[in-house]
């Protein structure tokens, strides 16, 4: 991967602006865009995004936001498996533990501090599940391939069992799991306690949405951006080289697929609150897959691949419908692992830097093999 | 026999071969015992006992198969020993993972160049450093492991654009840049020419005298071999055959006929 | 560096937003106005319950259009919102937001499986939307909002197992598929047992994916039973009858769905489904005048349609909910949804293709549950099929065990037969 210098060089004194400085957090080699060009059109994007539902109205908001909320569990993905190499079938286990998590807590209490603690607890359950499973995969001394298989089962194994929780000894308090039918009438999402509490539906689930994503994006852009960033990346390069440089392999593995089940399990619980409903349907292969057709188009080594990727695949499935939708899907995955396994994020970004002519590769001095002193 | 024409023949080498000569040795730096490691029903490591001076630049040769890289990945901890155990600076390091190992001064390179392909060689030399440097000291450095490797100038560029040779230089100055006590390297010069051999030579001895390290290098080149050691173990079907100063293996018969295949 | 210039990508990005806006701005949405009516209809015309939804679609249209050309409902015409939303139970959630907040319906038909249902309540809840369902179920839906016009489990078992308990004997094996319904349908079954002084010797659940029988086969002819009772459900499970004709297992089987349903009596060679006794409300073959008359519902339905396979249970359900909906409208004076609610909850009759004669079958205000003319339809050798037993069974669970009252006491729950009786945990 080409890279370029970034706006401002190591050796700038603090003459550059503080904007500059705080750029530079979240600028580097593990993210695509690092020009003032990339900043102002983010911007561009993030300010349609936020005009959206004033145009469109509230139910098409309402519709887009799912593709938002999907967002995370692409990122999830990328994160685990385009910066650390862990190529996880299961992110959807996370997702839908949290998802059913929240459905269970949410509905025996459903005062908004009820949701509130549903909320947290939801997305802790999502963190505590990889953990538990990264922990016997990973210390177990599970690699690679076999990591693949044993996430992919896990999401059989939940859709099995969750689809059999039918009766009602399959209740907790409250909440029945419902089995096959799901659980229906999962509260709003809402924050606070009491009077001074907020609950978002359609529009302002719309923008709780969008405002966690822009924030999730920019905290992910700094970490990999940042010193352990680079070990992620490390890892996934070559993990025994690594290792010999006194990191911890496993701990690192632990700790990134800990938080892809924490950002999966944010994606689960505002998936819940947004439909209302959890099935067992979540657990589906055909649903599991999905992570992994968005982040291999978008491009699973950047996160703006992953969400751009997400959104615009979850827009145009949901635009077409049914099963014509997914043979489609299917058929771009295949398009794009034979043609541009990079994804189309790096392409665009590569193409885009080669037209520019910058010539980001500096010429090899000539191959000397004396050692200087 | 000798074909002792030493590049580095600096006053300082003779010296510490001559003081390992009259068994005059600095404290043991590493030391394993009984070590041995099976593979199925395949023994590639026969109850070794292996030890290495502070400071000491030890070879290990051997014919193929007999174990070399072996010792190596169980010195690493990149494989568990099915017996025996392995000291390091006086602790016993044998249930110790590989990162722990190395936090404690053990480093190694790969037989197989193993930089990282898509980073920049300035990348590369980062990520060794940033773990216990930061800010001005770690862009210091990171500027000296490039300039030692002779990479000057290479900075931004792709890891996998270097030659054969450019790379094992750099991967040596990420080993080294870890300021270890003890560094393995597994076959460094394989596919080089001369001159960069030489260079190697030059670099792995100057990072002994000035630095303290000592090594362990598996190598074939006799020459090269001849012109670093301070003391050669020669392994074959996976213990230690022999051991001594370059000279004295080199003129001993029996080596030599484990090198042409008979069998001990 | 250069800095003068915009970022392609963060052109496309907003181009692309702003072109994904005009696109989904072109909603069309459109309200009932005061001259027309507007219903919405979710059936699945493709995916997997095309077979089955395809026909409920098809009779709600003839309903329409039926009511349309007779004058509209209170002189207005119906205009109707039926996009086909494939099977899929997040579309089907979509949909029924769109046609409650942007088509604003006055009346909404969706969804055939059960799951569906669920997923829909919780938005027709929260909108307090007038929402018909009419699949057959496992019943237990006591809901202010909701109107479950199909048979329940209980209506449907309750019709064929005293029916067969009396010609064959009290020995019973249930097979089951392995969900919800199945799973309720197997409790009812052993309710009614226990209420017919019957057995359940032997009970199986069946996974839907499951399409191998041969072991479920074999323990059946092991059990001796006197005859089976089946639930089974979706295509996989179709090829139990086939391969049990294979296996020469002749036990007369008991079922709430099959053939009404799929027509598997049609589509599969006989004699797959011979001695098979369906208890429904209505299968294409009910001997009533209303249905099988000259000019009849058959005749209405596939002149309008044709190309028609079959004319199932479930359409009919459509069809006559429709007629009660304007039934009530008419009483009401209105289409604003709580009075219509109300008048439904008044005590609407109407002679629907299921009732013989010039009998009607009632709409129970308390339950919002439908007391149900009940056949039970038996195939033999050839798959001719004819009527061995009929009468009336009310909705009896939500009524008298539960004591749901929809017109004294708002409510939004579904009951299961394991809270109340012993028999059934």
């Amino acid at each position: 991967m080409a890279t370029e210098a970034s706006g401002a060089g190591p050796a700038d004194a603090g003459g550059q602006s503080t904007l500059a400085s705080l750029r530079r957090r979240f600028e580097g080699p593990n993210t695509v865009g690092n020009s003032r060009g990339f900043w102002i059109g983010f911007l561009v994007a993030v300010v349609a995004l936020a005009a959206y539902p004033l145009v469109v109205g509230s139910y098409q908001a309402s519709r887009f936001s799912l593709f938002l909320v999907y967002a995370f569990l692409g990122l999830s993905l990328s994160v685990v498996w385009g910066y650390a190499g862990v190529l996880s079938f299961g992110q959807v286990v996370f997702f839908g533990v949290a998802g059913y998590t929240f459905g269970v807590v949410s509905v025996n209490f459903a005062t908004p501090a009820g949701i509130t603690g549903a909320f947290l607890v939801g997305v802790v359950g999502g963190a505590v599940m990889a953990f538990v499973l990264g922990y016997f995969m990973f210390y177990g001394g599970v690699r690679d391939v076999y990591v693949t298989i044993i996430t992919l089962v896990s999401t059989l194994v939940l859709h099995t069992f969750m689809a059999q929780t039918a009766g009602d000894e399959w209740t907790i308090g409250e909440a029945a799991l419902g089995g096959f039918n799901g659980m229906p009438t999962i509260p709003n999402l809402a924050f606070g306690v009491g009077g001074a509490s907020i609950t978002f539906s359609s529009t302002t689930f719309y923008y709780l949405v969008l405002g966690l994503l822009v924030a999730t994006y920019l905290g992910l852009r700094a970490l990999v951006n940042s010193d352990y960033g680079r070990v992620m990346v490390a890892v996934r390069e070559d993990e025994d080289r690594t290792r010999m440089f006194g990191y911890d392999v496993e701990r690192v593995k632990l700790a990134v697929f800990t938080l892809g089940g924490a950002l999966a399990g944010l994606s689960g619980v505002l998936y819940a609150a947004w439909g209302n409903y959890m099935s067992p349907g979540v657990f589906e292969l055909t649903f599991a897959s999905l992570p992994v057709i968005w982040v291999s188009v978008g491009g699973r080594k950047t996160l703006l691949g992953a969400v751009t990727a997400t959104v615009g695949i979850e827009f145009l499935r949901n635009s077409l419908g049914g099963e014509l939708a997914f043979v489609i899907v299917g058929a771009l995955l295949l398009v794009f692992i034979l043609g541009l396994p990079g994804g189309i994020v790096p392409w665009v970004h590569e193409t885009y830097v080669e037209m520019r002519g910058d010539g980001t590769q500096p010429e090899p001095p000539e191959a000397t093999t004396e050692v200087s002193d | 026999m000798s074909t002792n024409n030493s590049a580095a023949g600096s006053p300082n080498v003779r010296q510490t071969a001559a003081e390992l000569a009259t068994g005059d040795r600095t404290d043991t730096l590493l030391q394993t015992e009984d070590l041995r490691k099976e593979f199925g029903g395949f023994t590639a490591t026969d109850d070794v006992d292996f030890s290495v001076a502070e400071g000491e630049l030890r070879c290990l040769i051997g014919p193929n198969g007999a174990g070399k890289s072996t010792l190596l990945n169980l010195v690493t901890g990149t494989y568990d020993a099915s017996g025996g155990s392995i000291y390091y600076d006086g602790h016993d390091v044998t249930d110790l993972d590989p990162h722990e190992r190395v936090r404690k001064g053990i480093s190694m390179k790969f037989q197989v160049p193993s930089v990282y392909g898509d980073l920049t060689v300035r990348e590369n030399a980062r990520l060794p450093i940033q773990r216990f440097a930061d800010g001005e000291e770690r862009r210091r450095r990171v500027d000296e492991a490039i300039e030692a490797a002779g990479l000057a100038g290479y900075e931004h560029v792709d890891a996998s654009q270097l030659s054969h040779g450019q790379q094992q230089q750099l991967e040596i100055g990420m080993a080294a840049a870890l300021e270890p006590d003890l560094l393995l390297l597994d076959e460094p010069v394989a596919g080089l020419d001369v001159a960069e051999r030489e260079a190697i030579a030059e670099r792995v001895t100057r990072l002994n005298e000035e630095r303290g390290i000592a090594f362990v290098v598996i190598e074939h080149d006799t020459d090269f071999v001849a012109s670093i050691a301070d003391e050669v173990t020669v392994l074959h079907n996976g213990d230690i055959f022999r051991e001594g100063p370059i000279e004295d293996i080199e003129s001993d018969p029996e080596v030599q006929r484990i090198y042409l295949g008979g069998e001990q | 560096m250069t800095d003068g210039i915009t970022s392609r990508r963060g052109f496309l990005a907003s181009s692309a937003a702003l072109a994904g806006t005009a696109l989904a701005g072109c909603s069309g949405g459109s309200a009932s106005s005061d001259d027309t009516i507007q219903l919405g209809v979710l059936e699945d015309r493709s995916g997997n319950f095309a077979l089955v939804g395809d026909p409920k679609h098809k009779a709600s249209m003839l309903a329409i259009e039926e009511i349309n050309n007779d004058g509209g409902i209170d002189g207005k015409q119906i205009e109707t919102f039926d996009p086909d939303p494939q099977s899929d139970n997040q579309r089907y959630q979509e949909l029924t937001r769109r046609a409650i907040n942007q088509e604003n319906v006055d009346a909404l038909w969706a969804g055939y499986s059960s799951a569906t249902r669920e997923a829909i309540r919780p938005i027709i809840d929260r909108e307090d939307q007038l929402y018909f369902y009419t699949t057959q179920y496992e019943g237990g839906v006591c809901d202010k909002n909701v109107f479950a016009v199909g048979p329940t489990a209980r209506q449907q078992l309750g019709s064929v197992l005293p029916y067969l308990v009396e010609e064959y004997g009290p020995k019973i094996y249930t097979i089951a598929a392995d969900y919800n319904f199945g799973q309720l349908s197997a409790d009812w079954v052993k309710v009614l047992a226990d209420e017919n002084d019957a057995e359940v010797i032997g009970e199986e659940f069946i996974p839907l994916s499951n399409s191998q029988f041969g072991s479920t086969i074999n323990r059946i002819q092991q059990a001796e039973p006197d005859f089976v009772m089946s639930m089974l459900v979706g295509a996989n499970h179709t090829s139990f009858y086939e391969q049990k004709a294979s296996a020469g297992l002749d036990v007369p089987i008991g079922t709430s769905t099959a053939m009404a349903q799929g027509y598997e009596h049609r589509r599969l060679d006989p004699p797959a489904m011979a001695n098979i006794y369906a208890g429904v409300n209505y299968m294409e073959e009910i001997p009533t005048e209303h249905n099988t008359s000259e000019g009849g519902f058959v005749d209405r339905y596939f002149q309008k349609f044709p190309d028609a396979p079959y004319l199932n249970e479930e359409a009919e359900n459509n069809y006559f909910s429709i007629y009660m909906y304007k039934m009530a409208v008419e009483q009401a004076g209105t289409t604003e949804q709580p009075e219509v609610r109300e008048a439904l909850e008044s005590g609407i009759t109407f002679g629907a293709p299921e009732a013989p004669g010039e009998e009607e079958i009632a709409l129970d205000g308390a339950t919002h549950h439908v007391d149900h003319h009940m056949w039970v339809m038996r195939a033999d050798d050839q798959h001719n099929v004819e009527a061995v037993d009929d009468r009336v069974i009310p909705e009896t669970f939500l009524s008298e065990t539960v004591g749901c009252d929809l017109t004294q006491e708002d409510e939004e729950t579904q009951y299961t037969p394991q809270d109340f009786y012993e028999e059934a945990g």
